[in-house]
């Protein structure tokens, strides 16, 4: 274990002032934007947002994965500890599987189409916990049982071509959970799939995170699955954290008015709502239209004369809890200046 | 409802229809397979009114939906149109039929020709159906950009310079420049930002009213279906299995399988204790090719008795004119107590 790991042992995971940039032809993009947020042993954060927002880029980053015009421009990653900005790739590859690991949308495309799915567990068994060929096949038939693949020992030599999306997404956590890592990274793992296969999915992921006491980082755009499964929940809009806190807060208690917007233009299945749905104006921010003042002014119908000006910080919201922090220079609830 | 203006004329009738595709490899010498997406279904969809097609992959909704507007050919079974089988249809008939109904794409990055301008791919229905002269069509391009809420300058733009909810617009006013009667609107807005579904599903709901539109709407995402739909149609491995208004589908569903894409659904709240665990729908939709005998959904069913597995259920017809295909649904448990007028609504 490394020794570094006691300095801060109540994080699984912290992220300290963390932005991306990716360079493109048209320019460079500020895909992340200073971003901070840590979590908990066995807590289960949702980082929710749409197309652009930055949600990927971050996944992306605590794994060491930016794509080759990606970089991280500042800031931190803290693993239980340990610095992983700036680690060589050795180290990386080292802790990645091992102690932090990641469930993508496509599982097509995220597992070897070539490879026997037993070998793809096993693999990682292997390679992080230097196990013999035989334990590791032993050990890939237990994962695959506990997470629900029926027939496992004959499952072992299918290939991911021949399983249903869901059967493909439970070998692909599986995969992650191979050698017990301390972190798991979700990133959209059931958007891809239908409803009732989302529901067994999740209902996976929350068994495991709980059975392992593993921190969960859930990223998605889809407000009901944050609500249903996360403890905090970061919103993120146009590379930044624009409200943070507790999943209950932030569902009874919105005070950024995009979340505000999200959380009202939603269709539910229960709401006998027959008249307009409530709308935000407007699309998402493509990344390269860089504004003055807060990236959210073209779409807000809260925003006021400072606005235009300034870029506002997260901040404690006035009268929120004590980790409810919001971006946002109006106090949505009484529509004037909060700061 | 205010949006109901419906009267007795079916617009489209559906009358055991049965969509087949052959996927047998002969090459390789295997035996013949037969892949059934829609396997004997019947409904009606009334004239002015909105019907939702709901399931999973795999359950034939988006195969119903381009069967009715002539894009398969039954394997049994017909679609009338109108009252004319569409499939019997051809020469100035099937050109008619063509104009009066038109088909909204899932992605609306697909669906658009990326080298085409915006107006010319809106006005190319126009021009495929010899709709006036080159400049009536562009007026009528204009006419069509500000009913769907885009600048007039959008025509001289291409795809690429609009933004998805943009592109959906653009999709829209291309199937609504020849004025149909009828729209197949296939999961027009799962493509899209959770903040842009909500524009493009008002703006469906506001043409449907202006335009007098019929419309069948495919959607797997129930809370969507809840506000676009009068009445709703659940589908699971190529049958229909619940059919009925939406109040009656979503309150008091009748079918397991629609309790169950009901319940599947996360609700936006964190209070309402929801678990992926109590969903109690185990395993895969199975295969089309070789559907489980008796009910087709007998094999995930948390209710399952054992006639399920022997005996396909009969469509029972509720006194409220819902059908549902369960041996275990019964009107006295599932329809409305003819006293009850429902939750109260809005104002």
């Amino acid at each position: 274990m490394m020794a570094s790991a006691v300095e801060a042992p109540e994080n699984a995971l912290e992220v300290r002032g963390l932005s991306t940039v990716y360079g493109t032809a048209r320019g460079q993009i500020v895909a992340v934007r200073d971003v901070s947020f840590r979590i908990e042993p066995g807590e289960a954060v949702g980082i929710v947002g749409e197309s652009g927002c930055g949600k990927t880029a971050i996944a992306l980053a605590l794994l060491g994965l930016l794509p080759r015009n990606g970089r991280i421009a500042s800031g931190q990653i803290l693993l239980r500890g340990t610095e992983l900005v700036g680690a060589t790739s050795k180290v990386l590859r080292d802790l990645r599987g091992r102690r932090i690991a990641m469930v993508f949308q496509d599982s097509m495309t995220s597992l070897d189409p070539v490879m026997p799915i037993g070998r793809q567990i096993a693999e990682g068994i292997i390679t992080h916990l230097g196990v013999s060929k035989d334990d590791a096949r032993r050990r890939a038939i237990e994962l695959l049982e506990e997470v629900g693949v029926p027939d496992p020992v004959k499952r072992l030599a299918s290939y991911p071509h021949q399983l249903s999306g869901g059967l493909r997404q439970r070998v692909a956590i599986a995969v992650a959970l191979a050698a017990d890592p301390d972190v798991l990274v979700a990133d959209e793992p059931t958007t891809a799939l239908d409803v009732t296969i989302q529901a067994q999915i999740l209902d996976l992921l929350e068994r495991e995170r709980r059975r392992r006491g593993m921190a969960l980082i859930l990223i998605t755009h889809d407000l009901g699955v944050v609500a249903s499964v996360t403890d905090r929940v970061l919103v993120m809009y146009a590379g930044r954290v624009v409200e943070l806190g507790t999943t209950a807060e932030i569902f009874a208690d919105p005070r950024h008015p995009y979340t505000l917007g999200l959380l009202n233009s939603m269709p539910r299945v229960e709401s006998v709502l027959d008249r307009e749905l409530p709308t935000i104006p407007g699309s998402p921010p493509s990344g390269y239209d860089e504004r003055q003042g807060c990236p959210f002014i073209p779409r807000c119908s809260f925003a006021i004369d400072t606005c235009r000006r300034v870029d506002p910080p997260l901040e404690p919201a006035a009268g929120g809890g004590e980790a409810h922090q919001a971006a946002c220079l109006v106090d949505t609830r009484t529509r004037r200046s909060a700061r | 409802m205010s949006s109901d203006r419906t009267d007795q004329t079916p617009l489209v009738q559906v009358d055991d229809l049965a969509i087949r595709f052959d996927v047998s490899a002969r090459n390789w010498g295997l035996r013949s397979r037969v892949f059934r997406a829609v396997d004997g279904i019947s409904f009606e969809v009334a004239k002015g009114e909105s019907l939702a097609l709901v399931g999973e992959s795999g359950s034939g909704k988006t195969t119903t939906g381009r069967a009715i507007l002539g894009l398969y050919r039954p394997a049994s079974g017909s679609v009338r149109f109108d009252g004319e089988e569409v499939s019997k249809l051809s020469g100035p008939a099937l050109r008619h039929f063509r104009r009066r109904a038109q088909m909204i794409f899932q992605d609306p990055y697909a669906s658009l020709n990326p080298r085409m301008k915006v107006g010319a791919i809106i006005a190319e229905p126009l021009r495929a159906h010899g709709f006036g002269s080159a400049s009536a069509r562009r007026e009528r391009v204009t006419e069509m950009l500000r009913l769907v809420g885009l600048p007039p300058d959008a025509a001289n733009r291409f795809p690429y310079a609009f933004s998805g909810g943009q592109r959906q617009r653009i999709g829209i006013a291309r199937a609504l420049a020849l004025s149909p009667d009828f729209v197949v609107a296939d999961e027009p807005v799962s493509a899209l930002d959770v903040s842009v579904q909500a524009q493009i599903l008002n703006l469906l709901a506001q043409l449907r009213e202006e335009l007098s539109l019929t419309m069948v709407f495919i959607a797997h995402n129930l809370a969507v279906v809840r506000h676009v739909a009068s009445r709703v149609a659940v589908m699971y491995l190529g049958e229909l299995v619940e059919i009925g208004t939406r109040d009656d589908v979503f309150a008091r569903p009748a079918h397991p399988y629609t309790r169950a894409l009901l319940r599947a659904v996360p609700p936006p709240d964190p209070a309402a204790g929801w678990s992926g665990a109590e969903v109690s729908l185990r395993g895969d939709i199975p295969s089309p090719i070789d559907p489980p005998p008796g009910c087709r959904f007998h094999t995930r069913c948390p209710e399952a008795i054992d006639i399920c597995k022997t005996v396909v259920p009969q469509v029972q017809t509720f006194p409220s004119g819902r059908k549902v295909a369960c041996h275990l649904a019964s009107p006295e448990k599932y329809d409305a107590d003819p006293t009850d007028t429902g939750p109260p609504r809005r104002p």
